[in-house]
């Protein structure tokens, strides 16, 4: 029922429910002396069918009466009040403790026995209308706080989670405690495809601990789409909050990365492990390493656990909700049960990740009431495809370059030593081209190009790691933690990037130059042997891309020096 | 109650005591126990011996404590968390900023 629907009540009725004349005519002089109105039932049915027809404000109501008596019609009459709040005195002549006890217990709110002065029952009148109006004023201001919750609730998940990405495969669950949920999950792809994923925990639940998600999912969509890795990512949350939250008000969270080429890059800082199944088994499990963001100033050095993800593989995300769900009993559904449930071949074959420890937990909790919110996220490992962001620009644009129409910039950088372990040119490049030139989908190539180029003058050419590492699933984890090893001692060398923007009549042509202070490589022995794409080797893979996306690629000074032209039409 | 506090004579050290359930209900009195304490350099013992759960927003009571501790320069000690506890604690790393004692 609406407020307006309530403000129907006729605030000057009072209905007087009596089958004898004489007391009706009685009552009525009363409330008429009071400046009300009266209307009359002489029995229970009509009394019930009066209060519907004509919603009075107040009842008089008799107890005994033919038909269905004033105990059964105050019953009927509360019933269907509902919510609304209909003051009913009983006047009665009958005496007995039983006939007061039975009256309340009706519904009825008062009890008066004749003959009475007629000061008792106006007092009584006036007190209950009292009642009444602030029984009305609590109504409309709790359906006022009714209507906020639900509109910021769709701001809510309108702002956070609707931009999420990477449904078709990713599945989410979420089951809040209350109308808000402390929980927030949140996707978004890097420009190179790449995907992360994010599951947050804010300390409680409810409207309070759901302050500080707009900032959060701002930041991270912000960063992610700028092609900030997921460390920097994760530092800049943690800043925010740090500023944003009081104190004892925190967020506990993991973050997936998952490239494109199959690495998985998982960090957990205060939610319950985050899991790798590999064909129903349970292969990896990364352990919180770090406080929950917010709490420190900053952030103490995040480590990563890197994975390679096979398409058909899958990683899990959950709150800490899942585990510390209780029944009536007082026990938790605990990690044994949902691993029972996961590697159950009763559910495996009939069900998901997900619904396998959702229909357990189910099964666990029956009807007990949630105390906390439920967050489940199964990363399958199909979730990238690089295709997905590789639309090399087709070429639309010819030579059409007018020198009338010169408009040209540069920019450049170059790291030494250990600032190579600390920027990140690539951001920063590619936040030039997005603030001079636009928005666009083809800073998604220029991204891919950038990061291939930028990565390799670093890997091969300063840190000298060699690629064939890569060749074999062990080699790729050893890969990974000898390249963080030498980056953390590493004090010399450098990488310089160079980046030209042309505009063109219906686009624009990038010109990228990277150059390490590496010995370079063969690349003239390795550009001839067309072969070495096609025999499934794990390096190599990077300039096999670059060369798919860009006009040209040319190699000098021995190979450490790479100049590539990019050219991309606007819409 | 769900968590006593003693003050030492000197009012130099604070033992607090929670009770099974450490949670948003403790808020009040786990704040009562240490507010009025203002002694510089006060250490604040939780004796968590008693708990068996424990969850965020006791966390966040924690840093609270922490932090008032901070501005007297006192100490915040973890006492006698049973596992359960004690791995929620760790799970949020508490172990990097506030002593924990077996």
């Amino acid at each position: 029922m609406t407020v307006a629907e309530k403000l129907q009540t006729n605030l000057s009725l009072v209905l007087i429910a009596d089958d004898m004349t004489l007391n009706q005519r009685l009552l009525e002089k009363m409330v008429v002396n009071m400046g009300l109105v009266a209307e009359f039932a002489s029995d229970g049915f009509e009394a019930v069918e009066k209060y519907l027809a004509l919603k009075p404000s107040l009842i008089l109501m008799d107890v005994n009466m033919p038909g269905m008596g004033g105990i059964e019609a105050a019953r009927q009459i509360k019933h269907l009040a509902a919510d609304n709040f209909i003051p009913i005195i009983f006047v009665s002549g009958a005496e007995g403790q039983d006939i007061i006890r039975n009256a309340i217990d009706a519904g009825g709110d008062d009890f008066i026995q004749r003959p009475f002065p007629f000061e008792l029952l106006e007092g009584k009148i006036v007190a209950l209308r009292r009642i009444s109006e602030l029984y009305q004023q609590v109504a409309e201001l709790n359906q006022i706080r009714q209507s906020e919750v639900e509109v910021a609730e769709q701001l809510f998940s309108g702002a956070i989670e609707s931009s999420n990405v990477g449904l078709e495969t990713i599945r989410m669950h979420k089951q809040p405690a209350t109308t808000f949920s402390g929980d927030v999950q949140l996707t978004a792809y890097r420009p190179n495809g790449d995907l992360n994923i994010l599951l947050g925990d804010f300390t409680g639940h409810g409207l309070t601990s759901t302050l500080g998600a707009l900032p959060l999912a701002e930041t991270f969509r912000a960063m992610t789409a700028k092609g900030y890795a997921a460390e920097e990512v994760i530092a800049q949350i943690n800043a925010k909050l740090y500023r944003l939250l009081p104190t004892g008000l925190f967020l506990a969270v993991a973050v997936v990365t998952l490239e494109v080429d199959g690495t998985a890059r998982i960090w957990n800082g205060g939610l319950p492990d985050v899991m790798v199944f590999s064909q129903g088994e349970l292969v990896q499990r990364v352990s919180s390493s770090h406080p929950p963001l917010g709490i420190l100033p900053q952030v103490n050095e995040l480590s990563f656990e890197i994975s390679n993800i096979q398409p058909e593989d899958h990683i899990l995300m959950i709150s800490d909700g899942v585990i510390e769900a209780e029944n009536a009993e007082g026990d938790m559904f605990g990690e044994a049960r949902m691993f029972a449930a996961i590697t159950d071949p009763q559910y495996r074959h009939k069900y998901s990740l997900v619904d396998s420890i959702l229909t357990s937990l189910q099964h666990f909790v029956r009807d007990f009431p949630q105390r906390d919110d439920i967050s489940l996220i199964d990363i399958p490992g199909n979730s990238v495809q690089s295709e997905r962001s590789f639309t090399a620009t087709s070429q639309l644009v010819s030579d059409s370059e007018d020198s009338n129409d010169l408009d040209v910039w540069d920019w450049g950088l170059e790291l030494q030593g250990r600032s190579l372990a600390r920027i990140d040119p690539v951001a920063q490049a590619l936040s030039r081209l997005q603030e001079s030139e636009g928005e666009g989908e083809h800073w998604h190539t220029v991204f891919s190009i950038l990061t291939e180029l930028y990565v390799n003058a670093l890997d091969h050419g300063v840190l000298k790691l060699e690629s064939s590492l890569k060749d074999s699933p062990e080699g790729f984890a050893r890969y990974f933690s000898e390249r963080e090893k030498r980056l953390e001692t590493l004090s010399w060398g450098s990488v310089s990037v160079h980046v030209q923007h042309a505009r063109l009549a219906a686009g624009g042509r990038v010109f990228i130059r990277i150059e390490d202070s590496g010995d370079g490589f063969d690349y003239e022995a390795w550009l001839s042997n067309e072969n070495a794409f096609n025999i499934g080797m794990l390096s190599g893979r990077g300039i096999e891309l670059v060369s798919g996306l860009c006009e040209s690629v040319e190699y000098s000074n021995h190979g450490a020096t790479v100049e590539v032209v990019y050219v991309y039409s606007r819409h | 109650m769900s968590v006593t506090a003693k003050t030492s004579d000197d009012k130099k050290t604070v033992d607090i005591c929670v009770a099974e359930q450490f949670d948003y209900s403790a808020h009040q009195s786990f704040r009562e126990a240490y507010r009025f304490v203002d002694q510089p350099g006060a250490m604040f013992r939780v004796d968590l011996s008693k708990a068996t759960y424990m969850d965020s927003s006791a966390l966040g009571m924690i840093l609270l404590l922490k932090e008032h501790a901070d501005t007297l320069s006192g100490k915040v000690v973890l006492a006698k968390p049973n596992p359960a506890v004690h791995k929620i604690l760790s799970i949020a790393k508490f172990d990097q900023f506030v002593t924990i004692e077996a």
